[in-house]
């Protein structure tokens, strides 16, 4: 059996796998591909365009010259590099009188969005096109941000077959060459791993499964990636993943993004300050209420503890069941809105937001004062840039909450004593996470 | 398993334990504990008297009073009993007025000052008053009166609420330095129930070495306001030709010791602006008259110090580098009674309202 | 890479916690007037000290106390370091016991004892297992959360002062200088000691300039004057020295009217507290370091049962005068930490140099 029946019996019940046989100026061929991936009629009009291009009345060598000029002659094929390259979306041209391949790039169909404005990141004041899921267009999005000759892309096949593509991004000449190495050296060792979600790459490159804080910076933006590739960082694009992805996730990437540069110094450092405190604000404000409400009520001035005590008095439950209560349904009306489309959404916030708050105090399940905590919670733990940021926000915020509902404020310190010395022996390819990079690449900084 | 994850595992461990814990100990929400906001103490053949004054949040009408009474041996465990008797548990951190049975004042405080210092239960910025009528009676009238405000008495005494400049005011803490001090003694207000506004005052006590020894007027411990260099803004002082009100006071002080006997010069600056005159008196006059009432006011304070050997104003404080620390211990006996003070009253009528000054 | 910032927050932390608590009682207990004088004697004391120990160090390159005794050969090493450590494991114990006392003074009224030092002790091993460089990091992200509340709050704690307790500012008696033989002296001076011996721990794993720590060591010379001066300026002596934590007493007369909240030294006091936690870990830290010289294993395998004994024992005293017994008991291994141990560096330093003159 030769390579073409083989590759047929493999392919052959996918519906959308095709096999046309045609004349290719006098010479029979086999077009072997998907029509999914390919507008099949221009590809072959386009194909006879270049066949017709070579001139006919030459006897000897005329085939050759006609692979040549259609496409590149694949050399030694086998049955599953061909299949790979179908995959990938090629044609293959099966030359039947010689029993050679070549390989020819079809007019594909358009299989990602056009660019656009990024869904998960506003940019007030800056530049507005974000990645899409194709990888190309993504490092061209880069390249003309960057616009550097240093610019690098290198790029490994992972997976067990080899077939999903990641890019690495760098400077060549700003990189932390540590930082380099040892991401190449994690992914040439684990070339075998399948990456399809980001867990998995994180596996590749031999990071913690348990961290409760993302090594990942994620961005949709090119402007952040330039930023990034500035600082010495790596930058990893994954196929048909919208995102690119930051290598290693600083504590300063929860609060600057490059983005705030674009307005007047003062507010970027404003805005920043506003982040830092929100992110504060949402860790400790659920511990306190429950540290002032039931371990030291004497912090309050009387007037609030009066004020406090008056609203919680025929709350059944201590405060600690009473805002783990709350802040479990607030979890559930995040987690809802993001599953709900877009236009469920709003009547969702206001269910949520409206009805069952106010139904649950006049119920009195809770104290008034809870539900503006929470909602001062909720609020502040979308100021931190990025939503992988504030996943791990929300889970530490629990801590402090146990913690506090144990031993009032010395608790609530304790708590943060120890998220500050969780993310302080953070580190990933040696870059502690707690670091502050400075831009190694402009002179203006 | 990675070091790192080694790293998270304790801390769940630890959260896991911790919440077995929770309730292993009894911390009672703010609505299971009863804040009292006023106790009021009275002492009878060694027997306190204690009435507490309890806020009672409803939630139908603001906050109501509770009013608790027991008599018992110590403080503490009149209160601890108080306590056992609630429905609520007792927390005294939240208590604002100390209100000492007038009697009680007069035989001396030295121990239940220390008492509530050295309990971390009672916080040292508590007002410490005196009261001019049996407590029972105080509180029984105030009750009448007071039926949606739970902070009344504190409201009171607060600069940045009811407070005003001829009240004295004295933190516990400032009681018990004035117990141990060898220069300085407290004056603390003297309130009682009052007909329409719910609280009276009645000037201030001397308090010598945690007793009290004497009395004054409110305009004479507005005086011992304005020598401490209290900001006394918005007094207004009544005399025979005008009334003003006090825009700014400054003061210098300069002693020094002089054939032995201790000699102070004290300049005070008034800015006054006037209010209200009665006939025609010129600025002269009124600054004259002035000065002239507060002279004598003040002379009355100080020979009322000197007699009581109680040194209100602190004025062995300015002493403090002139003697050494063996004289100074007697600062109250050997050197206030000789004490010789030139005080001198500067005045500036800063305007004259709206009005011109022969309208 | 010099991590000098690192070095001199750690530095900063570590005294700083100790300084607010029990120093100011011993000083004003020790003495009575002229209250500086020996706030002085005592800061410039250490200077000395230090900048002994730092020179002694500094002839060995990047090596660490235990590092330089080795060289000295395993017996050597084990004879001179055992009454270090003896020194601080006690110290970790007085100082877990008291500061639990502390915190349930004026935290948990109604908490045992048991689950303040539980958690304290728990955090404190958890920060040292993380390591010398998580410690040295989180010691600059508390100072950054930190700061804003302590300079608050120290600003704050003149609001009740009176300056004529200032005075008088020299007396004959402390001139004398008699008080350098109070045992409250004493005391005040050997508690304010442990904070800068870790300063030759950590050399091979973080390197740091030691004159910028030299020079961040002036910035304690206000902390200390305003953690006496405080107390006494607001109550006097006389009163100051009834009370046995007379800055802490004194922060709860601050009044601010226009916060929400009523003891604002509360915040004060947990900051200062999360400084201690820090400080303890390096202290465990240290312990195991020591500890590994004669049991050779992994730094995190003798923590768990270095804190478990920490931890019973600490449990086992029955009372706060015990816990100061422990202390006097303990007053001859701090001597041989805090002048021995520097004057043998200098010594060593010394010689070792002059051998290397010798070799080239």
């Amino acid at each position: 059996m030769d390579v073409v029946d083989k590759i047929i019996n493999r392919l052959g019940q996918d519906s959308d796998f095709f096999r046309y046989k045609m004349m290719l100026s006098n010479e029979p061929v086999l077009l072997l591909g998907y029509q999914s991936f390919m507008s099949v009629a221009e590809s072959i009009n386009e194909l006879h365009a270049q066949a017709a291009r070579v001139n006919p009345s030459e006897h000897d060598g005329h085939r050759s010259r006609l692979m040549d000029s259609i496409g590149q002659i694949i050399e030694d094929p086998s049955e599953d590099l061909i299949v790979s390259l179908l995959l990938r979306g090629q044609l293959v041209i099966w030359f039947e009188s010689v029993d050679a391949f070549v390989d020819f790039h079809p007019y594909s169909k358009v299989l990602s969005r056009s660019i656009d404005a990024p869904v998960t990141e506003n940019v007030l004041r800056g530049s507005i096109s974000a990645f899409v899921e194709d990888m190309e267009t993504n490092i061209g999005l880069i390249r003309k941000q960057a616009a550097s000759e240093d610019l690098r892309t290198q790029s490994y096949g992972l997976g067990p077959d080899r077939q999903k593509q990641i890019v690495l991004i760098y400077m060549q000449n700003l990189v932390i060459p540590n930082l380099l190495e040892s991401i190449v050296k994690r992914i040439e060792s684990n070339i075998g791993m399948n990456v399809q979600n980001l867990q998995q790459l994180s596996a590749v490159l031999g990071f913690s499964k348990w961290s409760t804080i993302t090594k990942f910076n994620t961005t949709e933006l090119p402007q952040e990636v330039e930023r990034a590739l500035q600082k010495g960082k790596v930058v990893i694009l994954l196929d048909r993943f919208p995102f690119a992805l930051i290598v290693p996730s600083l504590l300063t990437d929860m609060f600057a993004v490059e983005n705030d540069r674009n307005f007047l110094i003062v507010f970027t450092y404003l805005t920043r300050l506003l982040r830092i405190l929100g992110v504060l604000t949402n860790i400790i404000i659920p511990g306190l209420y429950v540290s002032l409400v039931s371990i030291n009520p004497d912090m309050l001035r009387i007037e609030i503890a009066l004020t406090i005590a008056r609203s919680r008095m025929d709350v059944p439950y201590p405060s600690l069941v009473e805002t783990l209560l709350l802040l479990l349904i607030l979890e559930l009306i995040f987690e809802a809105s993001i599953r709900l489309p877009r236009s469920i959404g709003p009547t969702l916030t206001m269910v949520g937001g409206i009805i069952l708050g106010q139904a649950v105090v006049s119920a009195k399940l809770v104290s008034n004062l809870l539900i503006i905590v929470l909602a001062a919670t909720t609020i502040s733990s979308s100021t931190v840039v990025g939503f992988h940021n504030s996943l791990s926000i929300r889970l530490f915020k629990y801590l402090i909450l146990v913690l506090s509902a144990l031993f009032g404020l010395y608790g609530l310190v304790a708590g943060m004593v120890v998220i500050c010395a969780y993310m302080a022996s953070l580190n990933s390819f040696g870059i502690p996470y707690v670091h502050i990079m400075k831009s190694r690449g402009d002179a203006n900084g | 398993m990675s070091i790192i994850g080694l790293r998270v595992l304790p801390v769940i461990g630890i959260t896991a334990i911790l919440l077995t814990l929770t309730g292993c100990w009894d911390n009672k929400d703010i609505n299971h504990r009863s804040l009292p906001i006023v106790m009021g103490i009275s002492k009878l053949d060694d027997h306190y008297h204690i009435v507490l004054q309890i806020p009672e949040p409803s939630q139908q009408q603001g906050t109501e009073f509770r009013l608790v009474k027991a008599s018992g041996a110590t403080i503490n465990e009149i209160v601890d009993r108080i306590g056992a008797n609630m429905e609520t548990q007792m927390d005294l951190l939240h208590l604002k007025v100390i209100l000492i049975d007038k009697a009680y004042a007069e035989s001396g405080l030295n121990d239940a000052i220390s008492a509530f210092l050295r309990s971390h239960d009672i916080s040292p910025k508590t007002m410490a008053v005196i009261c001019d009528e049996p407590i029972d009676q105080f509180f029984d009238n105030i009750q009448q009166y007071s039926k949606n405000n739970g902070t009344l008495i504190q409201d009171f005494f607060r600069a940045n609420a009811g407070w005003s400049p001829q009240v004295a005011t004295s933190r516990i803490w400032e009681l018990f330095r004035s117990i141990h001090s060898y220069t300085r003694d407290e004056a603390i207000p003297i309130i009682k129930s009052g007909k329409g506004t719910i609280v009276e005052t009645r000037g201030s006590a001397i308090i010598r070495n945690g007793k009290m020894v004497g009395r004054m007027t409110p305009d004479e411990t507005l005086m011992t306001n304005i020598f401490s260099g209290m900001d006394v803004k918005g007094k207004i002082e009544v005399m025979n030709s005008a009334t003003v009100q006090i825009v700014n006071n400054r003061i210098t002080n300069r002693s020094s010791i002089v054939d032995g006997r201790p000699l102070i010069k004290s300049k005070i600056t008034l800015s006054v602006a006037l209010l209200e005159k009665k006939g025609q008196p010129t600025q002269d006059e009124i600054k004259k008259e002035l000065q002239l009432t507060l002279t004598e006011r003040f002379n009355h304070v100080l020979t009322m110090m000197k007699e009581e050997e109680a040194d209100i104003l602190g004025l062995g404080q300015l002493f403090r580098n002139k003697l050494s620390r063996d004289e100074l211990q007697k600062w109250r006996t050997n050197y206030l009674p000789n004490l010789k003070a030139e005080i001198h009253f500067e005045v500036f009528i800063e305007n004259e309202g709206d009005l011109k000054m022969d309208a | 890479m010099a991590k000098t910032t690192q070095v001199i927050s750690v530095f900063l932390i570590g005294h700083m916690g100790l300084i607010f608590f029990f120093y100011p009682g011993q000083i004003i207990e020790g003495v009575e007037i002229s209250h500086w004088v020996p706030i002085v004697t005592s800061f410039l004391f250490y200077f000395v000290i230090i900048t002994v120990y730092m020179k002694g160090l500094s002839y060995f390159d990047n090596l660490n106390v235990i590092q330089i005794f080795q060289q000295m050969g395993k017996p050597a090493a084990i004879i001179l370091l055992l009454p270090l450590a003896v020194y601080l494991v006690s110290v970790s114990i007085v100082t877990f016991r008291a500061y639990s006392e502390v915190i349930r003074i004026i935290f948990l009224t109604s908490t045992p004892i048991w689950a303040v030092m539980l958690l304290l002790i728990a955090i404190s091993s958890y920060i040292a297992f993380l390591g010398l460089e998580a410690i040295f990091r989180t010691s600059v992200l508390l100072v950054f959360l930190g700061t804003p509340i302590v300079l608050f709050i120290l600003a704050s704690s003149f609001q009740n002062v009176d300056w004529h307790y200032l005075f008088p500012l020299l007396d004959k008696k402390v001139i004398s200088f008699t008080f350098l033989f109070t045992p409250a002296y004493m005391n005040s001076l050997l508690s304010l000691g442990g904070g800068f011996l870790f300063l030759g721990f950590i050399q091979p794993y973080i390197t740091y300039k030691s004159s910028s720590v030299r020079r961040a060591y002036f910035i304690l010379l206000p902390m200390l004057l305003i953690s006496v001066y405080i107390p006494i300026l607001t109550f006097g002596r006389n009163t100051a020295v009834l009370f046995s934590l007379p800055f802490i007493e004194t922060a709860e007369t601050i009044e601010i009217n226009w916060l929400m909240f009523d003891r604002i030294s509360m915040f004060f006091m947990i900051c200062l507290i999360s400084f201690v936690m820090l400080f303890l870990a390096l202290l465990l830290w240290k312990t195991a370091l020591i500890i590994r010289v004669a049991v050779p294993v992994k730094q995190g395998t003798i923590l768990l049962p270095l804190t478990i004994i920490i931890f019973t024992i600490s449990k086992l005293i029955p009372d706060w005068h015990t816990v100061e017994r422990f202390f006097l008991i303990n007053t001859i291994f701090r001597v041989y930490a805090m002048l021995i141990i520097p004057a043998l560096m200098l010594i060593l330093g010394i010689r070792h140099s002059k051998k290397a003159g010798v070799k080239t």
